[in-house]
């Protein structure tokens, strides 16, 4: 294991926690529909919002974690 | 022969030729042993590759909570509630982060259990190992206990019949118990590796089976957008699914699950930290996919099917006020969790016909495997946590290897047969206290993350110190404590208001952690400062990294 602290392993640490703190957080505020609001939208490209926007963010964290697999999780004790 | 739940007598013969195969692969466990010893017993000699470990890993994380607690909690709640299936990368992430230095750590100092390596790293062989050993079982009794659960729901559903719920919560912790007491981890891992298959396949198909019964993706879709308006939004029907209770409970649940008895136990028994590195990019990628193409589809089409609402546009509640399902999935507010079983039972064979039919089995056979594969995990665990911490070190210490490995056995049965007595006895009771799938587990989840403070100071702060560490421990399942059903069970509606609103705001397990972490790192700094040489001393330096 690297423990080499490097702009790339900051941006990907950001990257993550960023993804589940808006994914599956308070980031949920920016895209949930308001039920009190007649003129509500609750979907986009005809999946509910929250669906789509689970999915973006799941994207998210899994081109993090392939990064990271490649470039820094090493097999050291091979 | 009745005909299972409409389904003829296929069940009968898939579900009789996976029974068999796992008698068989825990026979073979045995006959492969290597020794008559602990390690051999629980760790399986340390030899994992990682085919085996990646999906026995996932086979432990994936429970009923995944095929049956999951659907139905979207079924109660809606969409908000597959944005849960954030917390899989998350544990992905945790596998190779913490597991490849818990392994080793575990492998140079021949550890066996997680409280060998915390006990010995804060030089507290006594308070600490009791104390982590007491976390392990409060988190693998409740999984062990609510794995037997859904194997009786899913049996009444599939052989309706007198007793039909006991007779499938008996089958599932009997044939459970044979194979994990026969064969340990190595038979363990091997079901686990049919069972992990079964249940991927399982959750992606019952998925696609969702979306065909409603006439394919556009149509389903479509329909899904005509949900009522809370269906769509969070905090979901009933309110619970705050983006903040959601945010703690999927970054605490992920790292909780990871650091539980028997993954921290997998983590041992993985034969390098490449198997981890593999099994970690595994597990983010196809177990994310299987719950949001998966069983979050099955919940979301189960609220077409079935509406929530009744025919003036109005909840179907309790006298308390709690939501209920349709009639057709249940009576009762635990009986969302049948919504996987309903659809694939009313709808597959009416579309498919015999492959149908077969197709609807082979997804039932997965929600068993779902099951059957945590409670061997954790039934594994809980016998190496009671004996190697507890009967080897106070009771008999000199105890032969064999021996503990007999006594490990022996708890398995007994415990089997107590979780299996408070099923069925909850099951009975007016108001089953075992309730939903996902509230126990979520609770158990909460105890277990109690160790996450202590894990990530080990294996790379390593500045707390044993005080420190004890205290935190104690504070965080205090909290939790206070925080659960039992509190409320025990002492009525003492401090319910606070208790109450500090339950909506965030997890149970993250309230505990914000205690437990804040009173280690108290107490860890005071005693540095004050440069206390038993607490400095206490601590040791393992992981050179």
């Amino acid at each position: 294991m690297c423990s080499i602290v490097t702009p790339m392993k900051i941006l990907l640490i950001v990257l993550f926690l960023a993804a589940i703190l808006l994914g599956a957080g308070p980031g949920i505020h920016l895209v949930n529909p308001d039920v009190t609001d007649p003129a509500a939208s609750y979907t986009t490209f005809g999946l509910p919002t929250i669906y789509v926007w689970g999915l973006m963010w799941y994207a998210v964290q899994f081109g993090v974690i392939l990064v990271a697999y490649f470039r820094f999780w090493k097999p050291s004790d091979e | 022969m009745s005909d299972p739940g409409g389904l003829g007598q296929t069940p009968y013969v898939i579900l009789g030729l996976y029974l068999g195969l796992l008698l068989i692969f825990g026979v073979l466990g045995y006959r492969r042993r290597q020794s008559e010893s602990e390690e051999d017993y629980y760790l399986a000699g340390r030899s994992q590759g990682w085919v085996v470990s990646s999906l026995t890993i996932m086979a432990t994380f994936f429970s009923s909570f995944a095929l049956l607690g999951a659907p139905g909690m979207v079924y109660r709640d809606g969409v908000v509630f597959a944005l849960f299936s954030l917390n899989v990368p998350v544990a992905g992430v945790a596998i190779y982060l913490l597991g490849a230095r818990i392994r080793r750590i575990g492998q140079d100092r021949g550890y066996l259990t997680p409280a060998d390596m915390i006990a010995d790293h804060y030089g507290s062989p006594v308070g600490l190992r009791l104390l982590v050993a007491l976390v392990g079982l409060l988190y693998a009794v409740p999984y062990v206990v609510i794995q037997i659960q859904a194997g009786g729901i899913l049996s009444q559903q599939l052989f309706p019949g007198t007793n039909a719920f006991e007779i499938g919560a008996g089958l599932l912790a009997a044939i459970t118990m044979v194979y994990v007491t026969i064969g340990g981890m190595r038979s363990v891992a091997w079901t686990d590796v049919v069972q992990g298959g079964l249940l991927v396949a399982g959750m992606l198909l019952a998925g696609i089976a969702a979306v065909a019964v409603l006439g394919g993706p556009g149509p389903f879709f479509e329909a899904v957008a005509k949900l009522p308006p809370k269906s769509l939004s969070a905090p979901g029907t009933t309110g619970r699914w705050t983006p903040e209770l959601l945010f703690t409970a999927s970054l605490f649940a992920s790292l909780g699950s990871m650091i539980q008895p028997a993954q921290w136990m997998r983590f041992y028994a993985a034969r390098s930290d490449d198997v981890l590195r593999r099994s970690a990019l595994i597990f983010a990628a196809v177990l994310t996919l299987c719950f949001f193409f998966g069983v979050m589809l099955v919940g979301l089409g189960g609220q077409v099917l079935y509406p929530l609402l009744d025919a003036v546009g109005e909840y179907r509640t309790t006298a308390t006020g709690s939501i209920l399902p349709h009639p057709s999935v249940g009576s009762t507010p635990g009986d969302f969790d049948q919504i996987l079983v309903v659809v694939l039972k009313n709808h597959l064979p009416e579309l498919l016909g015999p492959a149908g039919v077969i197709l609807a089995t082979l997804i039932l056979v997965a929600i068993m495997a779902a099951a059957m594969s945590t409670a061997d995990s954790n039934l594994h665990a809980l016998s190496a946590l009671i004996t190697h911490d507890v009967y080897d070190q106070f009771i008999r210490p000199e105890a032969s290897q064999q021996q503990r490995t007999w006594v490990g056995r022996g708890l398995i049965v007994a415990v089997t047969v107590l979780a299996l007595l408070l099923v069925i006895i909850a099951r009975r009771s007016d108001s089953n206290p075992l309730g939903m799938i996902v509230i126990l587990g979520l609770l158990a989840i909460a105890f277990s993350t109690q160790l996450l403070p202590m894990t990530v100071d080990m294996l790379y702060l390593r500045r707390g110190t044993r005080q420190g560490a004890i205290a935190g421990l104690i504070a965080g399942l205090m909290t939790i404590f206070l925080l659960s059903p039992f509190w409320s069970m025990i002492a009525g509606a003492a401090f319910g208001g606070v208790l109450g609103s500090m339950k909506k705001m965030i997890d149970i397990g993250a309230w505990g952690l914000l205690f437990n972490t804040g009173l280690f790192v108290a107490i860890s700094w005071c005693q540095r400062r004050n440069q206390d040489p038993s607490a400095v001393q206490g601590a040791r330096s393992q992981v050179e990294s």
